[in-house]
């Protein structure tokens, strides 16, 4: 991963947009996959929000610390 | 990246950003309620499931002479279909070519050939899309919005190749929540702009193709329309009674499995001074979003010409649902919404860490200035 910093990004908007034209393609699967691909790229802002209330629980966020 | 690289796309990145940051917080904010336009539309007016037989319908010339009559003098441009009742929408005007502000349109309820409910303009969300599309200025305001799209998708582009060396450092997706504010808020920055890079790049893109809607099509119709057509250059005879049904059924019977979206009368734009022009749309999501021309012949009713709609239309006509995002149901347009959330917050951070690099600038000079003064 470290060598290829940018792969996951990549990833993730190949995916969408992928999704988001199979979605063009038909009412049924089609809408799925297309919806599906959209709430991946929600997830890592869902974990990194998880994380931060983790953290805060924790005791380990610390405001303004340079 | 070189140090002298990393200066040049940070200073693409910020300089791009800024120029669109405004008029992207403008589209962002206008667009989140036109991606429930339907719902909204809904809840003001009460729709009801209509069921109707389509054997007991009044003919299209039936429906075309009722609309007429209610505005004298007019003659028919354009009829399109409602996909959820039997009502056909008549689009009139003095001449064929007369401009959009001085169209009548009347929908037609094809049960009694009496006018139906619908086709009020000037709603809420009517400006709002206004707003979104043309910034209340007209084709200039939607060329320019255009335009905003292309620079956004710049600071896109910029901002990716900026979160490389990030990445590489901090690892994907990660916010550093014991820093300072302003660290954490470049790390939501990099992570909410990365993860929602593609769909920020279709809605943009798509958008921007939107916006060039009028001269595609206008280059639509003097290239293929045009093409398909053999205009004798004599009277314009827009609507002959009895004719328009004959035209739509014979284009039909023309492109087996099609159904007609919408009609051009002769000498409205999109068709010629002799033919009906039949817009059919196919069976299928994708293909009901293409239209298929079909030139009947006004005089005779037979079909003159058919050719299905170059690439470049195409391409705008699927733009649109890429860019609206109203093709996956309900739950596509919760998602729609919550990536425009997500891209405000991906705005809202940019302009933070900029004021924020600036005050921090002024006070660095401040120090040197205090500093070279000071004995």
């Amino acid at each position: 991963m470290k060598g290829w910093p940018l792969l996951p990004v990549m990833l993730i908007a190949l995916v969408v947009l992928a999704g988001l034209t199979i979605g063009l393609a038909g009412d049924g699967y089609e809408d799925v996959l297309a919806n599906l691909s959209l709430a991946l790229c929600l997830l890592p802002i869902a974990g990194g929000l998880r994380r931060k209330g983790t953290n805060m629980k924790d005791g380990k966020h610390n405001k303004d610390r340079p | 990246m070189k140090p002298g690289t990393l200066r040049a796309w940070t200073r693409i990145h910020t300089w791009s950003s800024l120029a669109c940051t405004l008029f992207m917080l403008m589209l962002c904010i206008t667009g989140l309620p036109l991606i429930f336009h339907d719902e909204i539309e809904e809840l003001e007016n009460a729709r009801i499931v209509e069921t109707w037989n389509e054997s007991r319908l009044v003919s299209l010339d039936r429906a075309t002479d009722a609309a007429l009559a209610l505005h004298p003098g007019d003659v028919p441009i354009y009829l399109s279909f409602d996909v959820d009742r039997p009502v056909v929408n008549i689009t009139s005007g003095a001449h064929g070519r007369v401009g959009e502000g001085s169209m009548s349109f009347q929908p037609i309820d094809r049960r009694t050939a009496a006018p139906a409910a619908g086709g009020a303009q000037g709603g809420v969300m009517d400006v709002m899309l206004k707003i979104h599309s043309e910034l209340l200025m007209g084709s200039g305001g939607m060329y320019f919005i255009g335009f905003v799209g292309l620079v956004f998708v710049l600071a896109l582009v910029s901002g990716m190749i900026l979160y490389s060396p990030f990445a590489r450092k901090a690892g994907f997706a990660r916010v550093r929540h014991g820093k300072s504010a302003r660290i954490r808020w470049l790390d939501w920055h990099n992570l909410i702009g990365g993860v929602t890079l593609g769909w920020a790049l279709a809605v943009g893109l798509s958008g921007t193709v939107t916006t060039l809607s009028d001269p595609v099509t206008a280059w639509w119709r003097a290239d293929a329309l045009a093409g398909l057509t053999r205009g004798t250059g004599g009277i314009i005879q827009p609507y002959r009674p009895g004719m328009l049904g004959k035209a739509v059924d014979n284009a039909i019977a023309a492109a087996p499995g099609m159904t007609p979206q919408f009609v051009a009368f002769p000498g409205a734009p999109f068709s010629s001074r002799d033919h009906y022009a039949v817009f059919l749309q196919g069976s299928t999501p994708l293909t009901a979003r293409l239209l298929t021309p079909v030139m009947v012949d006004a005089r005779t009713g037979e079909v003159d010409g058919i050719a299905p709609m170059p690439w470049y239309m195409k391409a705008l006509l699927l733009s649109q649902p890429l860019h609206f995002g109203n093709y996956g149901g309900l739950a596509m347009k919760i998602l729609w919404a919550l990536l425009d959330l997500a891209t405000i917050i991906v705005l809202g951070t940019g302009l933070y860490l900029w004021f924020g690099r600036m005050a921090s600038g002024r006070r660095t000079g401040k120090r040197i200035a205090a500093r070279g003064t000071a004995p």
